[in-house]
C-alpha cells in the first residue's frame, strides 16, 4: 500500500472508531476538534455515519412524552409570544427564560431561603426568594443586568455533593417567577449556595452550566 | 414488514423517501426559524430519536433529558444541515448518538442491564420490496457478518459501549474484540457498497 492510501486507510479507521462511538476521551476530543477543520476528516465521518445510520432506523420507535416538547419550547424561547410581544414592547429586556414561567409573582409573605446576588461593583443585581408553599422562586433585578447580546444568565442551585440544577434563565431587569419542580425543590433544600453562569441565549443547551460562573451567592434563610 | 409498521404508527401514508423529505422540509423551516416546524419534526423523528436514546441510555429520565437536548441542537444547528451531503435523518440521529455518547461518558457508573441484542422493530427484511430500502439492505448485510461481529458492532453503535466494556460484556479478549469489530465495518461498508 502506497503512504498516501495507508495514511488515507488509516484516517478511516480513526473515522470509523469515532462514528461508532469506540474512541474516547482526549482522542475523541482531538477528533473532534480535527474534523471541525479538515474537510477530509469530516468527508470520511460523514460517510460512516450515512452508511451506519440504518442500524438505529431498525430500533423500534418510542413515542417520547408530549412534555417534553413544551420543556423544549420553552429552553428555546418559542412559547408565550404575547409575553414576548410584550416584553419587547416596554423594551425592558426581560428574559424569555426557558423554565421561568410567566406571570405577575404570587408572593407569600416571606420567602423561606433568600440569596443577594451583588455585581461586580457591590451593587445588588438579584435577589433571589425561594417559596415553600406553593414552591416557587421569585427573581428580582433592580437594576439592569450587563450582559453579552447573544448571551443569558442562568441561575443554579449547588447542591451538596451533586450537580448543579438549573433554576432558569434570569431576567436583566425586572421580576420574573417560575413553579419549583420536585428536582429543583430538593436541590434548593441541599444547597447553601447559588450561581449564576453566562450561557448562549434561552440557557444552557446540555443541562449543565456550559459557560463560566460569574457569581455565586449564599443561600439562606432570611433573618 | 417493519419499515410499513412504523410507517402507519408514526408517518401515516409516507413511505421512506416522503419521510426523509419531509424532515428535509422541515429542517429548512427550522433554520429559517418557524417554531411550527419544531413541533412537526418532534412529531416525526421524535419517536426514532427517543428509541434509540432509551437503547443507548437505558435510564428513562436521562433519555428524556438528552432527547431535551438534542432538539435544541437541532434547532440551533438546522442552518448547518446540507442536503446534498446526505439523508436528514441520518444526520439527526448523528445528533442524537453524541449527546448519547457524551452523557454514558459522564455517567459510567450506570448498572449495565440490557439484553445481548438490542430490540429491533420485528420484520423480514427479506420480503422488502426492490431496491431495498437502506435499512433492508443493512440487514441483509449484517445478516452476513458472524453472530459475535453483529453483537459486537451493536453494543458499540446503539448501547454506546467501548472497546472495553464490550470485552467484560462479551467474555472475549479486547484484542478480539477489536478486531471482530474492525473487520465488520468493513465488511458491512463493503456488502452496502456493492
Amino acid at each position: 500500500m502506497q503512504p498516501a492510501a495507508r495514511h488515507s486507510h488509516l484516517l478511516d479507521r480513526l473515522a470509523a472508531d469515532y462514528v461508532l462511538g469506540t474512541m474516547r476521551g482526549g482522542a475523541r476530543a482531538r477528533f473532534e476538534r480535527w474534523r471541525g477543520t479538515s474537510t477530509l476528516v469530516d468527508e470520511l465521518a460523514r460517510r460512516w455515519e450515512q452508511q451506519l445510520a440504518p442500524l438505529a432506523i431498525r430500533l423500534r420507535p418510542v413515542a417520547p412524552p408530549p412534555v417534553l416538547l413544551a420543556r423544549i419550547q420553552r429552553r428555546l424561547s418559542l412559547t408565550a409570544p404575547t409575553w414576548r410581544g410584550w416584553a419587547s414592547g416596554l423594551a425592558l429586556g426581560l428574559l424569555l427564560a426557558a423554565v421561568l414561567a410567566y406571570g405577575p409573582a404570587v408572593r407569600a409573605p416571606h420567602p423561606d431561603q433568600l440569596a443577594l446576588i451583588n455585581n461586580g461593583v457591590g451593587a445588588l443585581q438579584w435577589r433571589v426568594e425561594v417559596y415553600a408553599q406553593p414552591a416557587r422562586l421569585v427573581v428580582g433585578s433592580p437594576v439592569l443586568a450587563a450582559k453579552p447580546a447573544d448571551r443569558d444568565f442562568e441561575l443554579w442551585a449547588l447542591p451538596a455533593g451533586a450537580p448543579a440544577v438549573s433554576l432558569g434563565v434570569m431576567p436583566v431587569r425586572g421580576e420574573a417567577s417560575t413553579r419549583l419542580n420536585a428536582a429543583q425543590r430538593q436541590a434548593l433544600a441541599r444547597s447553601v449556595q447559588v450561581a449564576v453562569s453566562v450561557e448562549p441565549r434561552g440557557g444552557s443547551p446540555t443541562g449543565h452550566a456550559t459557560g463560566p460562573v460569574v457569581f455565586v451567592a449564599a443561600l439562606r434563610a432570611p433573618g | 414488514m417493519w419499515v410499513r409498521a412504523y410507517q402507519t404508527r408514526y408517518n401515516e401514508g409516507m413511505d421512506v423517501d416522503q419521510r426523509e423529505a419531509a424532515t428535509r422540509a422541515l429542517l429548512r423551516r427550522c433554520a429559517a426559524r418557524e417554531p411550527r416546524a419544531l413541533e412537526q419534526l418532534y412529531s416525526l423523528a421524535g419517536p426514532l430519536l427517543f428509541g434509540l436514546l432509551t437503547r443507548m441510555l437505558r435510564r428513562h429520565a436521562l433519555a428524556e433529558e438528552a432527547l431535551q437536548d438534542v432538539f435544541v441542537r437541532i434547532w440551533q444547528r438546522a442552518g448547518q444541515y446540507q442536503e446534498e451531503r446526505g439523508s436528514a435523518l441520518a444526520w439527526l440521529i448523528g445528533i442524537a448518538r453524541y449527546r448519547a455518547i457524551d452523557l454514558l461518558r459522564q455517567e459510567r457508573a450506570a448498572p449495565v442491564l440490557m439484553p445481548a441484542v438490542p430490540e429491533t422493530a420485528a420484520g423480514d427484511a427479506d420480503q422488502e420490496p426492490h431496491p431495498p430500502t437502506p435499512t433492508a439492505l443493512l440487514e441483509r448485510c449484517l445478516a452476513r457478518l458472524s453472530d459475535d461481529q453483529q453483537r459486537c458492532l451493536q453494543f458499540a453503535f446503539i448501547n454506546g459501549r467501548s472497546h472495553q466494556e464490550i470485552s467484560q460484556l462479551t467474555g472475549n479478549p479486547l484484542g478480539t474484540v477489536k478486531s471482530w469489530i474492525r473487520r465488520a465495518l468493513f465488511a458491512l461498508r463493503e456488502c452496502l457498497e456493492s
